[in-house]
């Protein structure tokens, strides 16, 4: 068993066609960073509510450390919840924020200020303590809500979308913020987002969620190289999918008839026979310029994004994206007629 | 310039409107001090005794001191009520729940005559008209849906993920509601607890079914008064209460803003 054990968990509200989540199994061990990664509506807050304990499970149970806490009340779970919107007391000042946790624990004052002082330098507010909560700038917002939930030594921590409110320069630098307190701590922490990019810069592994279920587990690595099916390979970075008919499997390779491209190759750890999908990213896409009758199809789109040239190239009705390097290649125009291929181990047969 | 100008048309009909509107009050105000003996306008002249003849109307004081220890009781049971009602109206689904939402605003549609005749007919047999107990639990009927009222919207209006916060942090739920969710409701609290004061101070109608002997509410007194006496004495009294209103108002306004509590 895992530090944090999730089993069977199921999650239904009365009067609704599908589970919130359904039959949600996980384990995460401890010093794990793990993100929730899914589109809006997939289960990802859900359950990482019922981690919290702020809703209760339909059935499963969950298991932290060895021992059963799925009927725990949220106050005795000692888990860090950072909200989306920081629901920062606003009553309060900054370090009666941080304190509340403690207070709550009753600490002793002395001990209380000394660890409030410690979480806030953790998360370089140390000079803000006395501030009001209005009078702090969204970021730094996240930062006392940051120290709030750590103050307490949570066992898990818990992060709900927090840089969601944030702009974009902000987001990158409390994303790398998070990750460096999270590895210098050593806590377990569970990360729910729907942006893929974020998950898969911080994390040790990705849960993929979709309608209430999981699609895939694994680290980013795999998740982006080896996406388990067609909802995971589009969700996670750009993909092409191709229609096309295994004839030979041998090693690893299987030779495929892919509609309208024509023989071609790519990896397949399935081995079976007849119609699949094929993935394959854009920037693995090759794509060369053939005369007329030669060619797949028709340039119908070209953007130049500064390091890269984006095409949309229209072969049959469907319309495949192809990324390559700006100034390695030479420069196609719209109409041109183009050949496409892939090398076979940018190539990825999914079930 | 120009936006001046044109505004000036509307400020015209808005000053002439709320001098409408207020003009009996004034007018209360200037024959206060009025030196004839019966109401009338225009003034002959200016004098306090009105005033001082206030100050020793037995009657007068004994209301007012009636009146205001009711609206102190009725103020503090009608948060103890209505605080509770609130909360379980907003922050809990339970079968019903639209059916309390409506019985503890009803009394607010029922015409205060009626609900003067039904609680007589309920408190006379207790044997509790004529008392400060009778007339607390009255007023409760008509100021505990005002205490509902603006306590459910600073509920509805106030960011829930606070008491989640304050859950995960180790707050049980008692401790959840005093230190995060009623210092975070207080002005809609506190503006309730004005409003049932001023309700049940200024409160004619229903008090005059259930006043008795040993306990006559000041509007009560008021009403009595006139029936026979027509010197500005009331309006000098009246001037009082306009002035004790406003006070009231001042500190609902500085505590929570008014418009936000009686959105």
């Amino acid at each position: 068993m895992s530090f944090l054990q999730l089993d069977d968990i199921v999650k239904e509200y009365p009067g609704t066609e599908r589970p919130s989540v359904a039959d949600f199994t996980l384990g995460i061990d401890q010093g794990e960073f793990v993100s929730l990664l899914g589109p809006s509506g997939c289960g990802k807050t859900t359950t990482l509510r019922m981690i919290a304990g702020l809703i209760e499970a339909t059935s499963g149970r969950i298991h932290l450390d060895g021992k059963e806490l799925t009927r725990t009340p949220v106050h005795q779970r000692g888990m860090g919840l950072v909200f989306q919107n920081y629901a920062l007391f606003p009553h309060l000042n900054v370090a009666r924020n941080v304190a509340f946790g403690l207070e709550m624990r009753r600490t002793s004052k002395a001990e209380a200020r000394r660890r409030v002082e410690e979480a806030l330098d953790l998360v370089r507010l140390g000079h803000l303590s006395g501030r009001r909560i209005k009078q702090l700038s969204g970021g730094q917002q996240q930062r006392v809500a940051l120290a709030r939930a750590l103050v307490i030594e949570p066992s898990v921590l818990l992060l709900d979308e927090p840089l969601s409110n944030l702009d974009a320069k902000l987001r990158d630098t409390m994303r790398e913020e998070i990750r460096s307190i999270q590895r210098k701590l050593g806590i377990t922490t569970v990360f729910v987002t729907h942006d893929q990019d974020e998950a898969l810069a911080v994390s040790d592994r990705i849960v993929v969620m979709s309608e209430g279920v999981i699609e895939q587990v694994g680290t980013p690595e795999q998740i982006y190289e080896h996406p388990a099916n067609r909802f995971v390979a589009n969700f996670i970075g750009r993909a092409n999918l191709f229609d096309a008919e295994i004839t030979h499997t041998a090693n690893g390779v299987a030779e495929l008839d892919v509609a309208g491209l024509g023989q071609l190759r790519a990896v397949d750890d399935h081995g079976a026979k007849g119609p699949a999908t094929v993935l394959v990213r854009p920037h693995r896409m090759q794509l060369s310029k053939a005369a007329a009758g030669d060619a797949h199809g028709t340039v119908e789109t070209v953007v130049y994004v500064g390091d890269s040239i984006e095409y949309g190239v229209r072969v049959g009705d469907a319309t495949v994206s192809v990324q390559s390097v700006a100034g390695a290649a030479e420069r196609l125009e719209r109409g041109a007629s183009v050949r496409l291929s892939w090398q076979a181990e940018d190539a990825l047969v999914l079930t | 310039m120009t936006s001046k100008l044109k505004g000036w048309p509307t400020r015209v009909v808005v000053t002439l409107l709320y001098l409408f509107l207020l003009a009996p009050i004034l007018m209360v105000v200037v024959i206060s001090f009025d030196t004839q003996s019966t109401m009338s306008f225009p003034p002959q002249g200016f004098t306090f005794q009105w005033y001082e003849r206030l100050a020793q109307n037995a009657e007068f004081i004994q209301g007012f001191q009636v009146s205001a220890v009711v609206g102190a009781g009725v103020a503090l049971l009608a948060l103890l009520i209505g605080v509770p009602v609130a909360v379980a109206l907003t922050r809990h689904d339970f079968r019903f729940r639209e059916a309390m939402s409506g019985f503890f605003l009803s009394p607010l549609m029922v015409p205060a005559i009626v609900l003067g005749l039904a609680l007589l007919l309920v408190l006379a047999p207790l044997k509790i008209t004529g008392t400060y107990g009778g007339l607390i639990v009255a007023h409760l009927a008509i100021t505990v849906p005002y205490v509902v009222r603006t306590t459910s919207m600073s509920l509805m209006t106030m960011n829930r993920s606070c008491e989640e916060a304050a859950r995960t942090l180790g707050a049980s739920p008692w401790r959840t509601f005093t230190r995060v969710t009623l210092p975070l409701i207080a002005p809609g609290v506190l503006a309730g607890g004005v409003i049932a004061f001023l309700i049940s101070f200024d409160e004619a109608v229903i008090s005059l079914f259930v006043v008795g002997p040993q306990a006559t509410t000041l509007p009560v007194e008021i009403f009595h008064y006139v029936e026979s006496r027509t010197d500005p004495q009331i309006a000098a009294l009246s001037v009082v209460l306009i002035a004790i209103s406003v006070l009231f108002m001042v500190i609902i306004e500085r505590a929570a803003g008014l418009k936000k509590v009686l959105r």
